[in-house]
């Protein structure tokens, strides 16, 4: 009986109910979508890192120090047989890496040099640019590294290095393209080459310094000179920088929360008084304090109810478009490197996420519309029929 | 029949030549024998011109074999009192400033030694072309007035840092008055250009030597020796890593 | 009559408190709330203005060519002199020196014989003369242990990297370099601390030692790899740093001397000025559906606050007020409600905004720890727009609220208003 004379309470009130149950729900899909953004920034992130460089996560040489340039050097090995099958099949591509420098205009840059397959197809870097070129050595380097190096795409660089028995060789490569790349790992400082073309030029055929693996659940057992890096412990840095951007957020929907709340209190304390007279009646017809309480407490939570509705149905094109198309940000933007911003950030949204956007709010809605009955409590009801305040 | 006739006269031909060319790893032998000595004693000054400024640094050295070597710095005053012990594969600095001895090692190991051309590696090169090259006369020429052979030495180990050098040696003294070294691949990294030669005893020497790294832009390092002597008795202990401190 | 109307709201308190207090809060938090976000942009420029850019920054040429690989022997030398010419002809700016380095990190045995090694990524700052630099850098937040160098010959290290090479406290290191000329370049130093970076590569071997010992390591006497300038007063202004720099580099910069110095600002660095266009725009449009929310929000309680006298009115009515006067005597009403609850709650937003300005809001204690390269306080900015744009929702949002219900008063006949009065 409640529920229908809060339902009635919420018509009757008309267009100051649909203003209220508005605001709530614009809230909710402001606090859906940003949370949407965040999962699906953080998503496409993650899937960026996968497509490019990390797959499922990668085998990789104990010995590999990506910020230890001296480790390069040594940490390589006969890729092992059941990673080759892999290999074969498809499903695992082999980098190899060694330290090199180049002369772009007499100057000279150390670099990494990372040999891929040119053939490869699993991961997004478009190596197919590196088949073959001749006399020259094609390579492949990203927007980032052509900026800092004045490189252009034709240009043709000396790069020296040492082979994996400490002879100097050195010979020209020309850029045979410039990659965008979201994922600065496979850009900064290094240049990519055929995977077979480097282990020729390091005299260290079939080798490798880690293999990206296109399903963790494949990984075979290997030698000790080995170990897998899962896709969570190569991405730890970033999850920590969303952790940082989340929290930005998380203060954002307080934010909104509390100007629907501001909303809410607003109506239930005029209702309140302005149906000091009804309360009146509803006392002296026998029903309890505590019953008219969660009368006025349930009309405020059918707000939120109505709003949860509203907010399906209002916000369902927001969604459903960010969700599909997504947001792309503008160019500039992608230069400054932040992971997973330089393609559109498809939204994502998971029912938890909704669920517990849809649980806060009516909670807290049921709260604030519950704090002013409490001068209910205060209520004679021989005042109240006389519409009187206590 | 002319097939024949063209193999015959092609086979008169290349033995003529090399008939006319000395055996190239005979003359190693003696530009080693040349060039190196049981022991040396030897006071350099080092010019390096970088892109900001030119600095002279000056050095006294004793060297063994190619296996041992140990330099002193004497000039300009921040580098007074450095110095520096190769003994086989280790290289140690000793800094007078901080009173410490320092193995060199990782990438400062490719750094260049006081700013110069060189690089520490390449410090370390061992010395012997004879043992770590074979090589074959190529030709001749007059370079800068003097009759040499032009040789091309090719490394017999996978591991030797220059897989082939060309040298011009001078026919009559048997000093390499050009090098020039390549990448295993071919391509052209480094040149030794004699500037003069001078005479101690019976031996031919360089004096003024020019270092350039041909990859990067720059002038080079002027290498001159003003004063050597061959065999003379150094004490064991200045190889040692005590010495270093003294 | 204004008088008689404020009269009214004064006595009849549940017709002035609570709309006013409604708008106040209203007002608060949009006041507030402007100003965070501004203090939220200015975060972003001095995090990347202490860390790296400087509102403006002093280079050689050359430098500037290849900034991305800071080239340490393209360095400033000797400018001690055109420092303090620098210094006299623009007196707003604060200049500090830095050199960046690499290096070989050294650890001797009690023989003095190398024990360890480690390439390390160094920083020289000024850290003695004051504490501006330290704390541009957060040093004292980031540190986990010992202290911060306090005279010649201390360094500090990441904390990575004391752990990996099993450092204590006050141990001797030696670094290991090349002089802006080329030469070796050795210097002592003590481990005084360790801090944590922020970021992985500036955590694998970052340290930092005060810019005289460094100079004197790297030969570099009077000399820096960049001179960074910082506006004393007022925070950046892109414009005044832009005709600044156009200035000074009319004035010392020879296109034709590779070494010659070439001053940069803050937004021609990195994609700054790009990075905090587009941020502008974000926060824009952020601030606009905050406004327009809390409008919705006090046009709604504005309505309300007519609504619940449309008893009151229907009495007025039936006594013979004019319909006209009654709708003006309601948005008057609320001018005034809306007025005082505007000032009122810009005031108390203002106050509030100005206490974070100087104390900042803390979120170290949602965030990963606070590092250099992480601020995790973030100051409020007052700016002129935080004294009016409280307006919009306080006053403008209300008064249009009171109007709305103000024609009902024109809709409804007397008996239907003065019913309400009854229910």
């Amino acid at each position: 009986m409640i529920w229908k004379l809060a339902w009635r309470n919420i018509q009757g009130a008309g267009l100051r109910s649909l203003i209220n149950i508005i605001i709530i729900a614009l809230v909710m899909i402001g606090i859906i979508w940003s949370q949407g953004m965040y999962e699906g920034w953080m998503r496409t992130a993650e899937r960026e890192s996968r497509e490019w460089l990390n797959g499922d996560g990668r085998i990789t040489h104990k010995l590999y120090d990506r910020f230890d340039p001296f480790s390069w050097d040594k940490s390589f090995e006969q890729i092992p047989e059941n990673i080759q099958d892999l290999v074969d099949k498809g499903t695992a591509v082999p980098v190899l890496i060694t330290s090199g420098t180049i002369y772009p205009e007499g100057r000279m840059i150390s670099l990494i040099v990372k040999g891929i397959p040119a053939g490869q197809q699993f991961l997004k870097l478009p190596t197919a640019v590196l088949a073959d070129g001749g006399d020259d050595i094609p390579a492949l380097i990203g927007s980032n590294m052509a900026k800092s190096s004045h490189l252009k795409e034709g240009d043709i660089v000396t790069l020296r290095w040492r082979d994996m028995h400490g002879a100097f060789n050195a010979a020209d490569i020309r850029i045979a393209a410039i990659m965008k790349t979201p994922y600065l790992e496979a850009d900064n400082g290094q240049v990519w080459m055929d995977l077979e073309r480097l282990q020729l030029m390091k005299d260290a055929p079939k080798t490798a310094t880690f293999i990206v693996i296109k399903d963790a659940g494949d990984v075979p057992q290997t030698s000790d000179a080995w170990t897998f890096e899962s896709i969570d412990f190569l991405l730890r840095d970033m999850h920590a920088m969303m952790k940082t951007e989340k929290t930005y957020g998380y203060l954002m929907f307080a934010l909104l929360i509390l100007l629907a709340m501001i909303a809410i209190f607003d109506t239930q304390v005029l209702a309140v008084f302005k149906r000091r007279k009804e309360i009146g009646i509803f006392a002296a017809l026998g029903m309890t304090q505590k019953q008219i309480i969660r009368m006025f407490t349930a009309e405020g939570m059918l707000y939120a109810v109505f709003a949860s509705v509203a907010a399906g149905i209002l916000g369902m094109p927001l969604f459903i478009y960010f969700g599909t198309v997504g947001y792309r940000m503008p160019e500039s933007y992608q230069d400054f490197g932040i992971e997973g911003l330089s393609e559109a950030v498809i939204f994502y949204y998971t029912p938890a996420m909704i669920i517990s956007t849809v649980i806060i709010v009516v909670v807290i809605t049921a709260f604030v519309s519950w704090i002013p009955t409490l001068r209910i409590a205060r209520l004679k009801p021989t005042d109240a029929l006389r519409g009187r305040m206590g | 029949m002319r097939k024949i006739y063209l193999t015959i006269i092609g086979v008169i031909i290349l033995t003529a030549l090399f008939a006319e060319y000395p055996d190239g790893n005979v003359i190693l032998g003696r530009i080693d024998a040349n060039m190196n000595a049981r022991t040396t004693k030897s006071t350099t000054t080092m010019i390096v011109q970088t892109r900001r400024a030119t600095r002279t640094m000056e050095s006294i050295n004793w060297s063994q074999g190619s296996e041992k070597s140990f330099s002193e710095y004497t000039a300009p005053a921040r580098e007074r009192g450095t110095k520096m012990l190769k003994d086989g594969d280790n290289l140690w600095i000793f800094d007078p400033s901080t009173d410490r001895t320092i193995q060199i090692s990782g990438n400062m190991l490719k750094q260049s030694v006081m700013g110069s051309d060189l690089s520490y590696e390449d410090f370390m090169e061992e010395t012997s072309l004879r043992d770590n090259y074979s090589a074959v006369v190529k030709g001749e020429l007059v370079h800068e007035g003097r009759d040499t052979w032009i040789m091309e030495l090719t490394a017999k180990k996978s591991t030797t840092s220059y897989q082939k050098i060309v040298l011009y040696v001078d026919k009559e003294r048997y000093v390499p008055l050009y090098e020039e070294r390549y990448a295993k691949g071919g391509k052209l990294l480094k040149t030794t250009r004699v500037q003069e030669v001078m005479q101690s005893g019976n031996r031919w020497y360089p004096q003024k030597i020019l270092y350039k790294d041909e990859l990067k832009d720059g002038k080079g390092t002027l290498f001159i020796i003003n004063k050597i002597e061959f065999d003379v008795k150094i004490p064991a202990h200045i190889f040692s890593k005590a010495s270093l401190k003294k | 009559m204004l008088k008689f109307i404020i009269k009214g709201l004064l006595r009849d308190r549940s017709r002035s408190i609570f709309p006013v207090l409604v708008v106040f809060f209203g007002v608060f938090i949009t006041v507030y709330f402007i100003s965070f976000m501004d203090g939220f942009e200015e975060s972003i420029i001095r995090q990347n203005a202490n860390m790296d850019t400087g509102h403006v920054k002093i280079v050689t040429r050359a430098y500037s060519e290849v900034i991305s690989q800071k080239p340490t022997d393209l360095s400033l030398l000797e400018v001690k002199d055109d420092l303090e010419e620098w210094k006299r002809r623009y007196p707003e700016l604060d200049f500090f020196p830095r050199i960046t380095f690499g290096a070989l990190l050294d650890v001797p045995d009690s023989a003095g014989l190398t024990l360890a090694q480690g390439d390390v990524a160094g920083m020289g700052i000024d850290l003695f003369s004051n504490d501006k630099e330290s704390k541009r850098l957060r040093l004292n937040d980031a540190l986990r242990l010992g202290k911060l160098p306090a005279e010649p010959g201390q360094i500090l290290l990441s904390e990575q990297l004391f752990t990996k090479l099993n450092l204590n406290l006050g141990q001797r290191i030696t670094l290991i370099g090349s002089t802006v000329y080329g030469a070796m370049a050795m210097q002592d130093f003590t481990v005084s601390g360790a801090v944590e970076f922020g970021v992985t590569a500036l955590d694998r071997g970052g340290v930092i030692a005060d810019i005289s010992d460094v100079r004197r390591m790297l030969d570099l006497e009077d000399g820096a790899s960049e001179i960074l300038g910082y506006y004393t007063g007022t925070g950046y202004k892109d414009k005044v740093a832009k005709a600044l720099a156009l200035d000074f580099n009319k004035a010392y910069s020879d296109s034709t001397d590779e070494f010659s110095p070439l001053m940069l600002t803050l937004t021609q660095q990195n994609n700054l000025g790009e990075m905090m266009a587009i941020f502008n725009t974000s926060m824009g449009v952020m601030i606009f559906i905050f406004v327009l929310l809390m409008s919705i929000i006090l046009w709604n309680s504005g309505l309300l606050n007519g609504i619940r006298r449309y008893g009151e009115f229907g009495l007025r009515l039936a006594m013979g007020e004019l319909k006209k006067h009654l709708f003006w005597w309601l948005v008057v009403e609320a001018a005034v409600i809306g007025f005082i609850g505007t000032v009122l709650g810009t005031a108390a937003g203002l106050l509030l905004s100005w206490y974070f300005q100087s104390h900042g809001v803390d979120f170290s204690a949602y965030t990963t720890n606070s590092t250099l390269m992480y601020e995790n306080i973030i100051y409020t900015h007052i700016t002129p727009t935080s004294f009016y744009i409280g307006f919009i929702p306080g006053m403008l949002a209300v008064v249009a609220g009171a109007m709305l219900a103000g024609i009902s008063i024109y809709k409804r006949k007397t008996s239907q208003l003065f019913k309400e009065l009854e229910t």
